[in-house]
């Protein structure tokens, strides 16, 4: 018996990345008594064909990861969409010139879930106002505490009569079939390309017009100049698993959660700079910090009160941009700012 | 936008500033549906057309609140600041006006509120002063 375990271990083991669930052998087992069932018969050479395919998934799994490896780098981050999920875009034209757009997506769980991507227009992040909403209307159905009650009731504690003088939920008069509707996910231009480069989202308007990536980036970019700097800055943080949201409330421009903002409050504050080419001289004057120390300094002592770190992230972006653009040729280089006051921080 | 069931109550004043009807409307959205403040509308600055959303002050109702929606990618001068406050005080009765803020909304529809007055609060008087 010890000669029959030594033999078993004498075979040759696949990587851990090679190997197959588990669970499949097991399958494999159930399918050839299927197969022995329904001998003679079409189904049985069906059963056969499957146990073949399970047999060589541990191969299929390692092309897989080869092909995988070999996609460019804009291809590689895991995103954990399950699935493909469908947005609307609003357009604003003067004449043929794009003057506004964004992206609503219906309330589904999965976008917040899987990424926090989005934020509900009337939440502070997660989009809560329906049930919220219905919480009011039906006490005792949901007893969830949300992130908008637990604000307000912090609120109260501090001004007891702040709460006296808003309208009741119920008064608001909304009909009961318009409840959902009232709360679409918008999603930033960030959030839009980033799920349409990783093909988890397909964006089209009221009239059905799908806009592929190309399409997004060159109306994006007309509203925002800044968009392929900013983006290869979100498309950076993103790509090494932090979660990325915006930074308005603290005058960055954005926000980085380790998991998301259901979970934890932000660590880092972000603050986009550009880095170009240019001669010595020129390069010295224009790589500064920011505008002016106490700018600089400004946005430290908000970061900081508020307990995150302000990462300052440099991006060198390439002379000619095409739409959509390859990161590639992009670089990225951060610096973080945070206080020294010797009285307090000498150890 | 056109299909939120709540649109048709901006409607009108988005069809007249097409380029800023998702700031107003969302900001709209989140004064009347989510900080819930009573008898919100919609109102024209005058000199400045800005449109802007009136509401009841909440301690005093004779009083009202305004917010001028402004995305946080638009350059606003200190020019136009003075111009909106300006305006605001010929928008409505100088009494009834209890204060003025920017309804800041993000890409994101993120939204901050700043409250803005021109010039100083005039420091209080300290209760021991010395006697001149």
């Amino acid at each position: 018996m010890a000669e029959l375990k030594k033999a078993k271990k004498r075979k040759a083991v696949l990587l851990p990345e090679h190997r197959a669930p588990a669970i499949l052998p097991r399958v494999g087992t159930m399918i050839s008594k299927l197969s022995m069932a329904f001998a003679g018969t079409r189904a049985s050479s069906i059963f056969q064909f499957i146990r073949r395919l399970l047999a060589r998934l541990p191969l299929l799994s390692h092309l897989a990861n080869r092909i995988h490896n070999s996609l460019p780098p804009n291809l590689l981050w895991p995103c954990q969409m399950p699935y493909r999920l469908n947005a609307t875009i609003h357009i604003v034209r003067d004449g043929d010139i794009v003057t506004d757009l964004w992206v609503w997506a219906n309330n589904q769980p999965v976008l917040w879930t899987h990424g926090s991507f989005g934020k509900g227009i009337l939440s502070r992040s997660e989009a809560t106002w329906a049930r919220r909403y219905l919480q009011q209307l039906r006490p005792g159905e949901d007893r969830r505490e949300y992130l908008e009650d637990i604000t307000r009731r912090r609120r109260e504690e501090r001004n007891p009569t702040s709460e006296l003088t808003c309208v009741e939920m119920k008064d608001l008069d909304v009909a009961e079939e318009d409840v959902e509707a009232m709360e679409p996910v918008q999603l930033s231009p960030y959030e839009t390309l980033f799920l349409v480069e990783n093909r988890y989202l397909v964006v089209s308007d009221a009239g059905g017009q799908m806009y592929g990536l190309g399409d997004l980036w060159e109306m994006f970019s007309l509203v925002d100049g800044d968009l392929p700097m900013l983006y290869a800055a979100y498309h950076y943080y993103r790509s090494k698993g932090w979660i990325v949201r915006s930074g308005l409330k603290f005058a960055t421009d954005f926000l980085l959660y380790r998991k998301g903002p259901a979970w934890s409050h932000s660590e880092y504050a972000v603050v986009v700079r550009p880095l170009s080419e240019q001669t010595p001289e020129e390069e010295e004057q224009q790589h500064r910090l920011a505008d002016s120390w106490q700018y600089m300094f400004a946005v430290s002592r908000v970061a900081s009160q508020v307990r995150k770190t302000l990462v300052v992230c440099f991006v060198k972006c390439p002379d000619h941009i095409e739409y959509p653009p390859d990161l590639r040729q992009f670089q990225v280089q951060e610096t973080t700012v945070r206080r020294f006051d010797p009285n307090v921080n000498r150890n | 936008m056109n299909s939120h069931p709540k649109f048709k109550e901006a409607a009108s004043m988005c069809g007249q500033f097409p380029r800023r009807a998702r700031i107003l409307f969302q900001a709209y959205m989140n004064v009347k549906y989510e900080q819930r403040h009573d008898s919100v509308k919609m109102e024209v600055l005058e000199n400045t057309q800005l449109p802007v959303l009136t509401s009841a002050a909440p301690t005093n109702k004779q009083k009202m609140h305004i917010f001028v929606p402004v995305s946080a990618a638009e350059d606003i001068s200190i020019k136009l600041l003075g111009d909106i406050l300006r305006d605001c005080q010929t928008c409505v009765a100088p009494e009834s006006l209890e204060s003025v803020h920017l309804a800041i909304i993000d890409n994101d529809s993120t939204i901050v509120y700043y409250k803005i007055s021109e010039g100083l609060v005039l420091p209080t008087e300290p209760e021991d002063s010395p006697s001149p």
